[in-house]
């Protein structure tokens, strides 16, 4: 009795081993890439600006105080929260255009990589920021 | 204006427009060379604004070319030709009361003290500064004296271009750490011009079309950008009252 029980809780904790180290260094990896992507992600104004600009975003999105249609300004847009943003930007406001099985699925939107939504992001918050003024030497 | 459509994802928008840059010199001792900076300033905008602007991917609207006009309802992603025939205007103002609305300015001021540090960790004196997408331009004298084309540089942050820092890139005209190679522009900046000056491609289908904003307040902006501390302007403050 005593000996099945020591078996079975050698089972288990055998089990629950193998578990934990299968899934425990994927996670990890995971973390770790994540962070060197963020790390390695840096800013650069223009190539974000290349960015939005090739995504189209002025078009519907126009630099006036007047809105197209009900279409939110671009100023407008750079108000709303960074994470709201990418919600709003890939789902909700475009209607899932952009999503992968959106009318737009091939546009480059679901191309970027995660440095290059952050840039983007950052580029349309920066647009109301009061950021230093463009300079030549 | 006039839109073309392909029929094969490709709309070509042609037809002319004017832009006129002012000039404002607000120099304390007076800019001798002034005229002959303001000329080459205009050659140079016309000459890169010359030749279009290209653009591909760009989502928009489906037009209707038998129409004329833009089915609101639907998106359709274009490839688009900016085929315009640009006139440029690059004169000097003497009184504030000539800026109105939204029109481009460019004063000159005697020197900028504001530097910035480049994306390697350099720093830089400012030449020039401006506010980008319509915002107003400054150049310091002296140093468009030594760099002509600082004065295109800083209108084209006006029609919304951003600065190069890539070292790769030197030959370009929007590169600004001083040590530029040539001065070109590319069609995709091109088009990014067009595309700030247009604003609403679907305008164009209503006939003539103006524009001049009048609740766009450059003076103020300039007056404000001016007085940014931040900024480091010395000019005569008695020539803008």
């Amino acid at each position: 009795m005593v000996l099945n029980i020591i078996k079975l809780s050698f089972g288990s904790f055998l089990f629950l081993f193998i578990v934990a180290c299968v899934n425990k260094p994927k996670s990890k990896d995971n973390i770790v890439s994540n962070k060197k992507i963020l790390k390695d992600c840096r800013y650069y104004a223009y190539d974000a600006q290349q960015i939005v600009s090739n995504l189209g975003c002025y078009n519907c999105h126009v630099r006036t105080n007047e809105r197209l249609f009900e279409i939110p300004t671009f100023s407008e847009i750079s108000i709303i929260d960074s994470l709201k943003l990418i919600t709003y930007a890939f789902t909700k406001k475009h209607k899932g255009w952009y999503d992968k099985s959106g009318t737009f699925k091939k546009s480059r939107m679901d191309t970027l990589s995660d440095c290059e939504i952050r840039s983007a992001i950052r580029y349309i918050k920066d647009y109301n920021r009061d950021t230093p003024p463009m300079s030549s030497h | 204006m006039h839109i073309s459509d392909n029929g094969s994802g490709e709309l070509t928008l042609y037809g002319d427009f004017t832009i006129t840059l002012k000039v404002l010199d607000l120099t304390t001792n007076g800019a001798p060379n002034l005229n002959s900076l303001m000329t080459f300033t205009q050659q140079v905008i016309t000459s890169k604004l010359r030749g279009g602007g290209y653009k591909s991917g760009v989502i928009y609207f489906e037009y209707n070319s038998s129409t004329k006009s833009f089915n609101f309802r639907k998106n359709h992603t274009y490839s688009i030709r900016y085929n315009f025939n640009c006139g440029v205007n690059v004169i000097q103002i003497n009184m504030l009361s000539q800026l109105k609305g939204n029109d481009f300015v460019l004063a000159v001021v005697d020197s900028i003290g504001h530097q910035f540090t480049d994306q390697y960790g350099k720093k830089h004196n400012s030449g020039g500064l401006a506010q980008r997408d319509g915002g107003p331009a400054v150049v310091s004298y002296n140093e468009w004296r030594k760099n002509k084309y600082i004065g295109v540089h800083e209108f084209f942050h006006t029609l919304g271009l951003g600065d190069i820092e890539d070292l790769s890139k030197k030959d370009r005209l929007m590169y600004h750490l001083g040590d530029n190679t040539s001065y070109n522009i590319s069609d995709n900046e091109r088009g990014d011009m067009m595309s700030f000056l247009m604003r609403n491609i679907s305008d164009m289908t209503k006939g003539t079309y103006s524009y001049t904003n009048l609740n766009f307040n450059t003076l103020d902006l300039l007056r404000r950008f001016l007085k940014d501390t931040t900024n480091g302007f010395k000019y005569n403050k008695a020539k803008f009252r």
